[in-house]
């Protein structure tokens, strides 16, 4: 080894991180070469000292005796459901983790993605006749997705009443059988005018759980700083606040697509996997015929801020973990003929068993006459009593249109482009009634006539630390934002690109588009806090 | 159960124990970066909240608590410092002078001084290697660097400081260029 080689390797010599090869050589050539040796020596004291000094400096440093009561008091702020925003936030995806929180995506309104969330697989029924006409049976579970994905792609239609019950059972703590949480939700949904209504009821007990609805005046909701999420007190009637809210300030009603059936992550998952195999045919609970597929995946739980689990985030294998990681396997059920996504599950090993995690099955699907008389004012849902609001403390509002120049000015957490790009139009919509002190919460959507769009969309309390192990690329702007991307999706031929971007300050906001991602990393570097 | 695990469950008691147990782990790498009380006291706060944020996603098999807390920590200070302006030798002259007792004055003040005139990310590597005694590996996980990285980084700094203090060596001030990656 010559000087040159020897230098660059001092230090780790000096720290033991070089291999035992290296150190051998460096050893021989110390042996022979003062000049190594008296630059070795003087980095010894270099590294002598800076320790001392290092040691010295922090003798006396200690935290504040009160540090614990002052960060117990912000705790305690923090898990409180503080605003009617959280809720707001928390519906667009209920029992769901961050992974749906993504796929609030689209940029469908936030109105749009609370509706089509829970009505999505409707649009199929439209289609169904053309599917059956080329229906050839599938050979693959590959031609089974394809041909799902197209159904789930189709148009929603622009009248009559879709009507769908859902039963969901979550159980993400892998209680023993039956120990989960067990609901129905009914929805209803006016094509033409937009008036909506979900309850979720108890499977086991009939009780009512939460109410969203719109009849065109006002909207109907539990108060979610009172109730503390779902259910709110127990045993006493839900109290339903109606909330005035002018049919004319909330967003655009229009569906625009990327309408998703309640298990779509589940299923995005299942076309993201190589080994997704066709197990089979089943009868489904109404007595059709239903695809049976399975998948694996590594998923781990996420929890809410009261450290309860809210549901499974998928995960990417670590190559250096010994540990086995948490397999879960989940199913889909799909119509033979139409292709709809009827249901899905999801289980989880342990102690050598499968325990059920997540299952959602569809009990209707319909589309009702546009006469089918539906109460939207919920005067037919038992177990609730209704209260009005007509100063609007309570309730929680759908969102409403703000143009730019009316975003709260002193809220830091707001990032707009600095330009609307050249054939986008900019809308953003948000919950009216935020409260000052926390993080805005809005969805800043550009887009295009043909629905090209780059949509920024406030994050939850996100936790940027733990999307880092996701994230296949990490890209810092010149202004210091770093985007963490997740993994293309790609969907009907079209390629969505998802990226949590994480200010200097800390706040995290979602960026879901249509453009590929160099355009979008171009972007980014227009991204300006909206002051 | 273990601690950690409690206190993902929301235990209170729990988290007032993690913090109890690592509050010096941050509030010292806190006040080392950041140079001053308040900074630190803050970086407390933040870093803590934080962690009680994103503690559901804390995954063991991922590596140590420590090494997650570290980088939560870091991650916080880098920030920090990144909006405060940048820190030149000039401006060295004008932070207030530590106290070192009798005849260490001189020089642990003069290593102190070069110390603070090291880029942001070179002081990271030499207080997670020369304070916390972390290995290579930690390090880079820590600050999601590469291995080589951490040896670069850490052998610049050294030779810097070397530089700066060595017997026998030129005192010749070192410009923030030459300290900079």
């Amino acid at each position: 080894m010559k000087c040159e080689q020897v230098q660059p390797l001092l230090v780790a010599y000096l720290d033991g991180e070089v291999s035992p090869s290296e150190r051998i050589l460096i050893r021989v050539h110390l042996s022979d070469c003062t000049v190594c040796q008296q630059e070795l020596d003087l980095l010894f004291t270099a590294q002598d000292r800076v320790r001392s000094v290092l040691q010295h400096r922090t003798v006396d440093a200690v935290p504040a005796r009160d540090a614990w009561v002052r960060l117990e008091k912000r705790l305690t702020k923090a898990d409180r459901p503080s605003s009617k925003s959280k809720a707001w936030l928390s519906r667009l995806a209920p029992n769901a983790g961050r992974a749906s929180i993504r796929k609030i995506f689209g940029g469908v309104t936030m109105r749009n993605r609370l509706i089509a969330s829970a009505l999505g697989s409707l649009a199929v029924i439209t289609i169904v006749v053309v599917l059956m006409a080329r229906s050839v049976t599938p050979v693959s579970a590959k031609e089974i997705l394809d041909r799902a994905s197209q159904v789930q792609s189709m148009k929603i239609p622009t009248e009559g009443i879709g009507h769908i019950r859902t039963e969901t059972y979550s159980n993400f703590q892998a209680l023993p059988e039956g120990q989960g949480t067990d609901t129905v939700v009914e929805s209803y949904l006016d094509f033409q005018s937009g008036d909506f209504r979900n309850v979720t009821t108890d499977n086991k007990t009939g009780k009512v759980l939460d109410v969203f609805a719109y009849d065109g005046t006002y909207s109907y909701s539990p108060d979610y700083n009172q109730e503390s999420g779902q259910g709110g007190v127990i045993n006493a009637p839900l109290t339903i606040y109606r909330t005035p809210q002018a049919n004319a300030s909330v967003s655009d009603m229009k569906l625009r697509g990327d309408n998703e059936a309640g298990s779509k992550d589940v299923f995005d998952l299942m076309r993201q996997d190589p080994d997704v195999r066709l197990v089979g045919q089943e009868t489904w609970v109404d007595g059709r015929k239903v695809y049976v597929l399975q998948s694996q995946h590594i998923k781990v739980p996420v929890f809410d801020p009261a450290g309860k689990p809210t549901g499974l985030v998928n995960v990417y294998p670590d190559v250096n973990n010994q540990a086995p990681p948490p397999i879960t396997v989940m199913k889909m059920y799909f119509d033979v003929n139409t292709y709809q996504t009827v249901g899905s599950q999801e289980t989880l090993e342990q102690d050598g068993k499968q325990v059920l995690i997540r299952s959602q099955r569809q009990l209707v699907n319909e589309i009702m006459p546009v006469a089918s008389k539906v109460d939207w004012s919920l005067g037919d849902v038992q177990g609730i009593t209704i209260v009005d609001d007509p100063t609007r403390t309570h309730g929680d509002l759908l969102p409403e249109v703000v143009t730019p120049q009316a975003l709260p000015t002193q809220n830091q957490s707001i990032y707009l482009l600095k330009d609307v790009p050249a054939g986008y139009s900019l809308e953003i919509t948000a919950p009216p009634k935020q409260s000052a002190n926390d993080p805005y919460i809005y969805v800043a959507s550009y887009r295009t006539p043909s629905n090209d769009y780059f949509v920024i969309q406030a994050a939850t309390p996100v936790d940027v630390q733990g999307l880092m192990g996701q994230a296949d690329e990490i890209y810092t702007t010149v202004s210091g934002l770093k985007l963490y991307f997740t993994k293309d999706l790609t969907s009907s031929g079209k390629l969505y690109t998802s990226a949590i971007v994480e200010t200097p300050d800390g706040i995290a906001f979602w960026i879901n588009s249509t453009l590929p991602r160099e355009t979008v990393r171009a972007w980014a570097e227009n991204l300006v806090p909206a002051k | 159960m273990h601690l950690i695990d409690r206190a993902k469950t929301g235990d209170r008691q729990a988290f007032a124990a993690l913090f109890e147990q690592y509050r010096n782990l941050v509030y010292k790498t806190a006040y080392l970066m950041l140079d001053n009380t308040q900074d630190a006291e803050d970086a407390l706060q933040e870093v803590f909240l934080q962690v009680h944020g994103s503690l559901a996603s804390f995954d063991p098999r991922k590596g140590a608590f420590t090494t997650w807390l570290h980088r939560i920590t870091f991650n916080f200070c880098l920030n920090h410092r990144r909006k405060r302006r940048p820190l030149s030798l000039e401006d060295v002259s004008i932070i207030p002078a530590i106290e070192f007792p009798g005849a260490q004055l001189a020089e642990q003040e003069s290593v102190l001084l070069m110390l603070r005139a090291l880029s942001d990310k070179q002081q990271a590597v030499i207080i997670l290697r020369y304070y916390w005694e972390l290995p290579y590996a930690e390090i880079a996980q820590i600050l999601d660097i590469p291995l080589g990285t951490v040896k670069s980084r850490l052998d610049l700094a050294l030779k810097t400081l070397r530089k700066m203090t060595g017997e026998g060596s030129d005192r010749e001030p070192v410009s923030r260029m030459e300290v900079c990656e």
